[in-house]
C-alpha cells in the first residue's frame, strides 16, 4: 500500500501540444494537462473524486512513442480524464478534431438544458456557460420542446434541485458515494430520463449536502439560503477559515453590501481538500444574528445605557483602581471563548497577566481542566493517511469533527488505513470501521483498562518494557481488569474487545483521534491518562504518524493552548512557575507576571462564587452555554460584581454582564486560527465591522495602552510579530511568510 | 445570511432501518444468504435480490421491497433504487397476474406486431402500459425478443407465442383466463433459480423442509 | 458722410432679416406650459415595462446591473410565489434602484436586459432639489398597470 507522506513518485516523460515534460507515472493527463497551461474543459472530472469519463468533454487526442521514435496514434480522442500518464504519452488538446467534438458535446448537452441562465444562481460562475462560452456552438440546430421536469425541488433545508438543468455528469451521485459515504442521491430511471435524486424523493440529510451545490456543473443543485440572494458580480469574496470546529476548514466568504451571504470551500490540500460541512456553510450566520450588540454597554439597573468606547476603558480602569488597592490581581480572572483569533487570544493573556497582574485566565468549559500530562504533538490530515490504524474514541466523528471523518474516511477507502471506532452510540465511522466497541456510556476508562489489560498480555514483554518502562507497575494496577471485567463493566463482548486488542498489537502504527467523551468525562484525566499510556504502550509516540491527539472542539481552542490561554502555561507550554521563561516575557512586555499557577475555569467560578474573584473579563466565551454544568456558571457570574462580556452577540452570559464590549466575528476582522492540527492559518476581513464592533485584540491592545502606557500593535500581523518573537513555534506564522495554505507550528 | 426565500415544504424523511417492516420469507433469507456467498460484496448480489424481491412482494418492486433489500445488502435505498428503475424487467407499478410483452422491433413491426399490439388493446380494453381492471393482464411493448423467424411474437412471462393471430391470441387469453399461475412471480422465481446452483437449491429445500 | 447711405438703409437692412424670421415659424416653446416632442430614440429616465397582462417584465437576473459602467444600479431578487405573482417564472425583482446621478444614460442595461425589461425613455425631466431623490426605486420606474377600458370591452 503506498504511504502517500512518504511515497516517491516515479516520472516519466510526456508530451503535451508538443511541450516535453515530466510527471509522475499514473497522474492523469487532465491534472498534467495543467502544468502546461494546456486548456481542458471537463464537468465530471473532479481533482478529489474517482475520474468516470462520464461527460465526454475532456476529449484529447493522444498518441505513444514508438521505439523507433515515430508517434503512434489512437485512432479516436480519448478522454483524458480517464487517461493515466505513462512513459512516451504524446497528447494534442487543441487539434481540429478535438475542437469540434468538444462543439459536438455542447451543443448535445444544451439540447435539453434550459437556456434560464438570467435567472439562474450559476449564472456568471458556471462551468457549463464557460464552456460554452468557450468551445460552444454559438447557435443550436435543435428547435423542438425541450423537456419539462420540476424545477427547484426542494431536496432538503439547504439544497434545492432543478432537473432540467441536470447534464447528468454524476458529480454529486459520486460525492455521496465516494466522499461523504451515505450514497444518498443516486441516479434514478435510465436514457434520457436519468435523474439524480433521493430514495422515494425523502430528504436529502447528509451532513455534507452543500457539497453538492458547489460542485454541480450547471444549477441544477443550488442553495436555498443564497437563493436569488446576489450574482457573482455583485459580490466581493475573501479567503476566511471556518470558526465551527477545530478543523480548521479554508472558506471563501461572499459578500454583498456589507452582508456574508454565503461561504464556499476554498481549495486546502492539507486541510479541507475542496469540503465543507453544513454547519460550516450554512449554519454559521451569528455574524449577522439580529442579536448583535452594537456599541459599548453598561449595566444601569435593569437597563444598558450606551457608552463610548472611551468611556467603557475608563469604567474598566476605574473598578480596577479601586480592586488593584484592595485585593489585586488575584480578584481578576478572565474567560476566553473559542472562536477568538490567535492574536486576540495572545493579547488576552498579556493584558491580564501583565496590566492585571493575575493567572487566573481559561479557555476549558470541559471537565477536563487539569494541568497537561505533556504537551499534545498532534497529528495532521496527512498522518491519517500515513497510519496503518486510525482509533476513534469517544467521539461522534462526523459530528465533532466532519473534516476529520472525511479524511479518516478517505485513508479508509483509497489507502486501506484501517479503523476502530467506540463510542457508546450509533455513529456514521461504524460504516467502514473494522470494530466499533459500543460501550455503555460513562465506561471510557473501565474499556479502556480492559484495553490496556489485554495489550499487555499479548504485546511481547520485551516490547511493552521497552515502550513503557513501567510496564511492571500497570500491569500491577490493571491486575482485576480483564476482559470479562471489561464485558461486565462496558458491556463489550470479550471477544470483540480480543480482536480490537490484536489489531492495535500488530497494528504498526496508530492514530488515537480522542473526542469529547474522553475530554469531558467525569474521570476525564484518569481516561486521558490512560489514552497515553496506550500511546505509550504501543510504541506510538514515538512515530510521525502515530499518536494520541485530543481533539479540540472550538474553533480555536488549540490556539488557546499554544499562546497560554491556561492558568498555568505562558505561550509556548511555557510553565508559569519556569522563573526563566517568566522572565522572558517579563522582558519582552516590560511588567512582571505573577509567578504562582492561576485557577482553571472551575476555580474561577468557585472564587466568583466566595466573592475572590471581584472582576471577570469573559471574551468571546458563552459560560452559561459552554459549560459542563451551566448552573455553577450562571451562580458564579450572578454573584461576580464586574462582569465585562466582550462578545459578538447578546448570548446567554451577556444577560449577566456590567459591562458589554462589541467585538467583531471573524468576517469583519483579520488574523489567524490554529486548529487541531496546530495548522496556523490566515483569514482576511470580508466586510466592514458593524456598529461601533472592534476586533478582540484591538480592544486589548487599546486597554494595555491605557494601563500600561505602552505603544501597543496596531494591526493583527504586528501583534503575530511579537508571537513570533517570543514563541519559537510560532516563527513560520509571521504573516509575510504564513502562504496560502497556512503553516503548522514547529 | 437570512430566511430560506422558498417556503419550506418539508421533505419525509428517509426511512430508518429500525422501522422496516422485513417481509422476506424464510425461504428468500436462505437464498440470499446462499447468494451472498457468491460475490466479493454484498453490493454484487443486488440484481439477484432485487429479483426475490419482486417474487416476494407479489410481482413489482414497492419502496418497502426496495427498502428492504437495500437494508439486507446494507447499500444506501438510493443505490438500490437506482438499480431497480434502470432495469425494465423490475416492475415498479403493480402489475397483472399475465404480463403481455408484445414485440415491436423491426421483424414484429414488418409482420404486424403493431396490429397485434392493437387488437389486444382493443381486446382487453386498455392502453399500453395499463393493466385490466380484474388485474390479470398487464400490456406493455418490448424490444427484440430474439425470435424474429417467428414474428409477430409476444412473451407471457417465460411462455413466447409465436407467429401471432388475433385467433391464436384468443385461445391464449382464454386459456390464461382459467390458468391460476402468476406468471410475473413465477418469472423472478426462475431468475432467482437459475442464479442458484443445483446443490444449493437443494439445500435450501431441505433446511426448509425439516424446520 | 450720407445719412440715407450709410445709417438708414444699414439699419433697415438688418431689420429686414430682423422681420423676416420674425413671420417664420417659432422653434422655441414656451417650456412648463408646453412640451416638444422628443425624438423616437431619445435616451432618458429609464422604465420598467410590464407585459400586456399586466406582470412585470424584469426577472430580478441583475444583467443591468452588472453591464452598468458606473455601477448605478442595484437589484434585489426574490422568488415568485402562486399567491404573489410579480413576473412570470421564479424570479422578480424585490428592489430595483437606479442612482440617476451616477447614471450617465448610455444604455447598455437595455442591451443586457434578456427580456427587454428596462428601456430608457422619453422623460427628460430629472431635476430635483435632494440627493436622495435621484434614487429612482422600483416603484417610479415601474410602467403604471394598463387600464382596463371596460367600456370598449363591453362594446366588443
Amino acid at each position: 500500500m503506498p504511504k502517500p507522506k512518504h511515497a516517491e513518485p516515479k516520472l516519466v516523460n510526456i508530451e503535451i501540444n508538443g511541450v516535453p515534460l515530466q510527471v509522475p507515472e499514473g497522474e492523469l493527463l487532465v491534472e498534467a494537462a495543467k502544468r502546461v497551461q494546456a486548456d481542458i474543459p471537463i464537468f465530471c472530472y473532479h481533482k478529489y473524486m474517482a475520474p468516470v469519463g462520464m461527460c465526454r468533454m475532456c476529449l484529447v487526442e493522444v498518441g505513444y512513442k514508438q521505439p523507433d521514435g515515430s508517434v503512434r496514434k489512437m485512432p479516436k480522442p480519448q478522454a483524458s480524464c480517464t487517461l493515466p500518464c505513462t512513459e512516451g504519452l504524446v497528447a494534442w488538446t487543441e487539434t481540429e478534431q478535438i475542437i469540434k467534438d468538444r462543439r459536438a458535446v455542447l451543443e448535445f448537452l444544451l439540447i435539453n438544458h434550459p437556456l434560464d441562465c438570467p435567472i439562474c444562481d450559476r449564472g456568471g460562475e458556471c462551468p457549463l456557460q464557460n464552456n460554452t462560452q468557450f468551445y460552444g456552438p454559438s447557435t443550436s440546430r435543435y428547435i423542438e420542446i425541450k423537456r419539462h421536469l420540476p424545477k427547484a425541488f426542494p431536496l432538503s433545508k439547504y439544497v434545492a434541485l432543478d432537473l432540467e438543468r441536470c447534464i447528468q455528469c454524476g458529480r454529486c451521485v459520486r460525492f455521496t458515494e465516494e466522499v461523504s459515504g451515505d450514497a444518498q442521491l443516486a441516479f434514478l430511471f435510465r436514457g434520457a430520463q436519468t435523474q439524480p435524486h433521493t430514495f422515494q424523493l425523502t430528504e436529502f440529510t447528509s451532513r455534507f449536502s452543500g457539497n453538492v451545490i458547489e460542485i454541480c456543473p450547471v444549477g441544477a443543485l443550488t442553495s436555498r439560503a443564497y437563493r436569488f440572494r446576489a450574482r457573482p458580480w455583485d459580490i466581493t469574496t475573501q479567503k476566511t477559515v471556518c470558526t465551527m470546529c477545530s478543523n480548521g476548514c479554508t472558506l471563501y466568504a461572499d459578500s454583498r453590501s456589507g452582508k456574508v451571504v454565503r461561504f464556499n470551500a476554498r481549495e486546502n490540500p492539507e486541510v479541507n481538500e475542496t469540503w465543507t460541512c453544513d454547519r460550516g456553510k450554512f449554519e454559521q450566520t451569528y455574524m449577522h444574528a439580529p442579536d448583535r450588540i452594537l456599541q459599548p454597554m453598561a449595566r444601569r439597573g435593569k437597563e444598558w445605557e450606551p457608552l463610548s468606547w472611551g468611556d467603557a476603558y475608563e469604567l474598566i480602569l476605574q473598578r480596577w483602581g479601586a480592586l488593584s488597592q484592595q485585593a489585586g490581581g488575584r480578584a481578576v480572572a478572565g474567560l476566553a471563548g473559542h472562536r477568538l483569533s490567535n492574536e486576540s487570544l495572545y493579547m488576552l493573556q498579556k493584558l491580564l497577566r501583565g496590566a492585571f497582574q493575575t493567572n487566573h485566565i481559561d479557555h476549558r468549559f470541559t471537565r477536563y481542566q487539569g494541568a497537561l500530562i505533556e504537551p499534545p504533538v498532534q497529528n495532521e490530515y496527512r498522518d491519517l493517511e500515513a497510519a496503518s490504524l486510525v482509533f476513534v474514541f469517544g467521539s461522534d466523528l462526523a459530528d465533532e469533527q466532519p473534516m476529520v471523518f472525511l479524511r479518516t474516511r478517505k485513508a479508509n477507502r483509497r489507502y486501506g488505513v484501517a479503523c476502530i471506532v467506540a463510542y457508546p452510540l450509533e455513529n456514521a465511522v461504524e460504516e467502514f470501521a473494522a470494530h466499533s466497541l459500543r460501550y455503555r456510556a460513562g465506561s471510557e476508562d473501565a474499556l479502556l483498562k480492559g484495553l490496556l489489560y489485554t495489550l499487555l498480555d499479548m504485546l511481547p514483554a520485551e516490547q511493552a518494557q521497552a515502550n513503557l518502562p513501567d510496564a511492571a507497575w500497570l500491569r500491577a494496577r490493571l491486575a482485576d481488569c480483564t476482559p470479562a471485567w471489561t464485558q461486565d463493566q462496558t458491556g463489550v463482548p470479550t471477544e470483540t474487545l480480543l480482536a480490537v486488542a490484536r489489531q492495535i498489537a500488530d497494528a504498526p502504527s496508530m492514530l488515537i483521534l480522542a473526542g469529547e467523551k474522553a475530554c469531558d468525562h467525569p474521570r476525564a484525566e484518569e481516561v486521558i491518562e490512560l489514552l497515553h499510556t496506550l500511546n505509550r504502550l504501543t510504541g506510538n509516540q514515538a512515530r510521525e504518524e502515530g499518536g494520541l491527539n485530543l481533539m479540540p472542539t472550538g474553533a480555536n481552542q488549540q490556539g488557546a493552548l499554544e499562546l497560554g490561554v491556561a492558568p498555568h502555561l505562558l505561550p509556548g507550554y511555557a510553565p508559569v512557575g519556569d522563573a526563566a521563561a517568566r522572565e522572558r516575557f517579563e522582558q519582552a512586555w516590560r511588567v512582571p507576571i505573577p509567578r504562582e499557577a492561576g485557577l482553571s475555569t472551575d476555580g474561577i467560578l468557585q472564587a466568583c462564587l466566595q466573592g475572590e474573584v471581584q472582576m471577570l473579563y469573559v471574551a468571546g466565551a458563552d459560560p452559561v452555554r459552554e459549560h459542563y454544568e451551566p448552573s455553577l456558571a450562571e451562580r458564579a457570574l450572578r454573584a461576580c460584581e464586574f462582569v465585562i462580556v466582550q462578545d459578538v452577540r447578546m448570548t446567554e452570559t451577556a444577560r449577566y454582564a456590567d459591562l458589554l464590549l462589541p467585538t467583531c466575528p471573524f468576517t469583519e476582522y483579520e488574523g489567524t486560527f490554529t486548529s487541531w492540527e496546530r495548522r496556523v492559518q490566515r483569514f482576511w476581513q470580508a466586510h466592514p465591522p458593524q456598529g461601533e464592533a472592534k476586533a478582540d485584540w484591538q480592544v486589548f491592545a487599546e486597554l494595555w495602552l491605557r494601563m500600561q502606557r505602552q505603544a501597543p500593535p496596531f494591526n493583527a500581523g504586528e501583534v503575530m510579530r511579537e508571537i513570533a518573537a517570543l514563541v519559537p513555534a510560532f516563527e513560520p506564522c509571521r504573516y509575510d511568510a504564513l502562504g496560502e495554505y497556512g503553516a503548522r507550528l514547529g | 445570511m437570512q430566511e430560506p426565500i422558498i417556503r419550506i415544504t418539508e421533505r419525509p424523511k428517509p426511512p430508518q432501518p429500525e422501522t422496516l417492516t422485513l417481509r422476506f420469507s424464510e425461504r428468500a433469507v436462505k437464498e440470499l444468504d446462499a447468494l451472498l456467498t457468491h460475490y466479493p460484496d454484498k453490493k454484487s448480489a443486488m440484481l439477484p435480490a432485487l429479483w426475490i424481491a419482486q417474487r416476494e412482494y407479489g410481482g413489482h418492486l414497492t419502496a418497502d421491497a426496495i427498502a428492504e433489500v437495500a437494508y439486507r445488502l446494507q447499500r444506501s435505498y438510493a443505490e438500490v433504487e437506482g438499480v431497480a428503475t434502470f432495469y425494465t424487467m423490475y416492475n415498479k407499478t403493480p402489475v397483472g397476474k399475465y404480463m403481455l410483452e408484445v414485440c415491436t422491433n423491426l421483424s414484429c413491426m414488418l409482420c404486424g406486431g403493431y396490429r397485434i399490439l392493437e387488437y389486444l388493446q382493443q381486446k382487453l380494453g386498455i392502453r399500453l402500459g395499463e393493466t385490466t381492471p380484474d388485474g390479470l393482464f398487464t400490456l406493455t411493448e418490448v424490444e427484440c425478443l430474439n425470435n424474429c423467424g417467428d414474428a409477430p411474437v409476444m412473451q407471457v412471462g417465460d411462455i413466447y407465442c409465436r407467429r401471432l393471430t388475433p385467433e391464436k391470441i384468443d385461445a391464449l387469453l382464454e386459456q390464461l383466463r382459467q390458468s391460476e399461475e402468476h406468471t410475473v412471480v413465477q418469472l423472478a422465481d426462475a431468475e432467482v433459480q437459475l442464479h442458484l446452483s443445483a446443490q444449493e437449491r437443494e439445500r435450501i429445500q431441505q433446511s426448509l423442509s425439516q424446520s | 458722410m450720407n445719412i440715407i447711405r450709410d445709417v438708414i438703409k444699414p439699419i433697415s437692412k438688418g431689420l429686414t432679416i430682423t422681420m423676416r424670421h420674425f413671420l417664420e415659424p417659432k422653434d422655441t416653446v414656451s417650456y412648463p406650459e408646453q412640451r416638444k416632442e422628443q425624438f423616437a430614440r431619445t435616451r432618458w429616465r429609464h422604465v420598467l415595462l410590464r407585459y400586456e397582462n399586466g406582470l412585470e417584465r424584469c426577472i430580478g437576473c441583475s444583467l443591468c446591473a452588472g453591464a452598468c459602467p458606473v455601477r448605478c444600479i442595484y437589484v434585489e431578487a426574490a422568488e415568485n410565489t402562486d399567491e404573489e405573482r410579480y413576473s412570470p417564472g421564479e424570479r422578480y425583482a424585490k428592489r430595483y434602484e437606479i442612482n440617476l446621478l451616477r447614471c450617465i444614460y448610455c444604455g447598455y442595461c437595455q442591451d443586457a436586459c434578456p427580456t427587454g425589461a428596462i428601456v430608457l425613455r422619453e422623460d427628460y425631466e430629472l431635476a430635483d432639489y435632494t440627493r436622495e431623490s435621484f434614487i429612482a426605486t422600483k416603484e417610479m420606474l415601474l410602467e403604471p398597470l394598463p387600464v382596463r377600458d371596460e367600456v370598449a370591452e363591453a362594446v366588443k
